[in-house]
């Protein structure tokens, strides 16, 4: 049975596939890849983020009835992670590989450990805390918006 | 499941981690200056005061200090736990253990009973603090991350190396008997292969994936390594005192002790060629040398437990006899200033520069939300810049080249190498003291 830690942690590795590729093109200073690839993860990490934001957290609210704590903190990281986003397209537009890849690289980190708290923490409560027709549900709104 | 006290706080204030982490490259500055003024005569022996001081301010100042700064930082990240009160646990955990370690080098190098005993208050009542603040925290960590056991069972080694400690220490004063050498091997073996060891494991499971990029660790070795390797020690240690209280059946005892340093060593074994398998295929193939001190940290590792057997052979055989205490030195100098010296200056150098960015975007946040115009926030590599890290890097393989002859050959190297590691200290305190003073800049002038 497909669990929401699953699912999600799936995503975030499909994530970090496409970041490492935008990354090597342009080590390699492949721009047109670069650009295709950056546009990807983008829009991957947005669709991760919506599908966060606007189901998994609100269902995590209701079932610990926290909803000034962690997910806040998790949206705050979302908020922080897209002010990278913006300076990595700057960069790319300018063709700056220096500056991009040092953006990449604070992002990498920033990124890494925001996936370390949810997988380890938001993601296996919520699994546990929501009961199987919960997860199902919250499982089957993701679905809808990943394929939209 | 716990809900109390989930936090997934960003981090403690900077100044929590930081002052351990820029306290750690000075002791290493004092190490390299110790080798200089002592020379050979510091590498004569495992006993002479100098190599004693030398260890300690190596193990204790450097390392633990930096594994200090950095599980305070680290806890919130790996088990959705905050400490309670960080600043004023921070205060007390570096007062008690900076003038304890201080303390502790200069009983051995003036061999005061008094400073020994002083000693013993100091670094147990820092150690306790440690294991009280942290363990509380890992015991409510709410998160399912695989390094928590390992963690938890490394603070444990660490209890166990600090009584030991202890025990040694309070032999060093005169009022019992000194316990060389099993004592000080059981101190050395749950220090460093224990606390040391198995913590840098734990940690691996999560930040080798995360850094390169990489595959996940086999579940097999991440949920059984640190629990195995605990309970080898264990009856390691039970052997240790069995030679001590039952010294009939050596056989059974000489049985024991090969089974499990044999099993330790498959262990890191297994540990060092994964950690280098998984490397090979990591997706994120841009040139970083964080990736290069992991190769030099597996490489050491490895060296190092084909040394130790080397010894165990040499000593079975009796032959030739010369080889058994360069192999033993071999087998502790790769470990500590191989494997877990590479780990540890990787590591620092992407935690520094990542939390100097952290805290000062959220300066800048808060700038912007009071309604003032931010900044731009430097970034990583702007911090701590390429040319640096590259200079660093360079540095450490110029230390660990002229260390390794400097084992065999002291007279020649010895203070050779304490100027190389002298440089390599030197440069770290540098980098991190600019990083430091970066953000000191940023903070004053927002």
């Amino acid at each position: 049975m497909t669990t929401i830690a699953n699912y999600m942690s799936g995503d975030h590795r499909h994530c970090d596939a496409i970041f490492a590729a935008a990354e090597s093109a342009v080590d390699e200073q492949d721009w047109e890849l670069a650009k295709q690839q950056t546009g990807a993860f983008l829009k991957a990490m947005e669709e991760h983020f919506s599908i966060e934001e606007s189901v998994l957290f609100p269902a995590f609210e209701q079932a610990t009835g926290m909803a000034g704590g962690p997910t806040q903190v998790m949206r705050y990281e979302h908020q922080q992670m897209r002010s990278l986003f913006a300076e990595m397209e700057m960069a790319l537009a300018e063709t700056d590989e220096d500056e991009f890849l040092s953006v990449t690289e604070t992002l990498l980190i920033m990124m890494q450990q925001h996936n370390m708290k949810e997988e380890g923490i938001i993601y296996a409560m919520s699994d546990t805390l929501l009961g199987p027709e919960d997860v199902s549900s919250v499982l089957s709104q993701i679905h809808n918006i990943a394929a939209a | 499941m716990q809900l109390s006290g989930l936090s997934l706080q960003q981090a403690p204030p900077v100044s929590v981690p930081f002052r351990f982490f820029l306290s750690a490259p000075v002791f290493g500055m004092l190490a390299a200056v110790l080798l200089i003024w002592w020379g050979d005569e510091a590498l004569g022996s495992r006993w002479t005061p100098a190599m004693l001081a030398i260890t300690h301010a190596l193990v204790l100042g450097f390392f633990t200090s930096i594994m200090f700064g950095a599980m305070q930082q680290m806890l919130p990240v790996l088990a959705g736990a905050v400490i309670t009160r960080p600043r004023l646990v921070a205060w007390l955990l570096y007062l008690s253990w900076m003038t304890g370690v201080v303390t502790l080098l200069l009983a051995f190098l003036v061999k005061k009973s008094g400073l020994f005993a002083a000693s013993i208050v100091l670094l147990g009542m820092a150690v306790l603090v440690f294991a009280w603040a942290v363990g509380t925290a890992l015991m409510r960590a709410s998160s399912q991350s695989q390094s928590l056991r390992g963690m938890k069972l490394a603070v444990l080694a660490l209890l166990l190396t600090l009584v030991l400690g202890m025990v040694l220490a309070w032999g060093h004063t005169g009022n019992m008997i000194l316990l060389r050498p099993w004592g000080t091997n059981l101190h050395l073996m749950w220090g460093l292969v224990g606390w040391v060891g198995m913590l840098i494991v734990s940690v691996a499971w999560q930040v080798v994936p995360m850094f390169q990029i990489t595959k996940e660790y086999p579940n097999y070795l991440v949920q059984w390594l640190a629990p195995c390797i605990f309970g080898l020690l264990l009856i390691r240690s039970f052997v240790s005192l069995g030679h001590f209280g039952l010294p009939h059946y050596q056989w059974l005892w000489q049985l024991l002790s090969l089974f499990a340093e044999g099993l330790v060593s498959l262990l890191f074994i297994a540990f060092a060629l994964q950690t280098l398998r998984l490397q090979h295929y990591r997706r994120r193939k841009i040139k970083d040398y964080h990736i290069h001190y992991w190769q030099l940290a597996c490489g050491s590792l490895l060296l190092s437990v084909a040394c130790w057997w080397g010894a165990i052979l040499v000593a079975s055989w009796q032959w030739p006899v010369w080889l058994l205490e360069p192999l033993h030195l071999l087998a502790v100098t790769f470990f500590v200033v191989g494997f877990v010296m590479a780990v540890m200056t990787a590591m620092l150098y992407k935690i520094v520069a990542f939390l100097i960015w952290l805290h000062l975007h959220n300066i800048n946040t808060q700038l912007q939300m009071a309604g003032k115009s931010g900044t731009t926030v430097p970034h990583m590599k702007t911090i701590i810049s390429n040319v640096y890290t590259k200079i660093q890097f360079q540095t450490y393989l110029l230390a660990l080249g002229v260390i390794l002859p400097a084992v065999l050959w002291p007279v020649q190297f010895a203070r050779l190498a304490g100027v190389a590691w002298f440089i390599f200290f030197a440069m770290m305190a540098l980098n991190l003291g600019r990083a430091l003073s970066l953000y000191r800049r940023f903070k004053m002038a927002s």
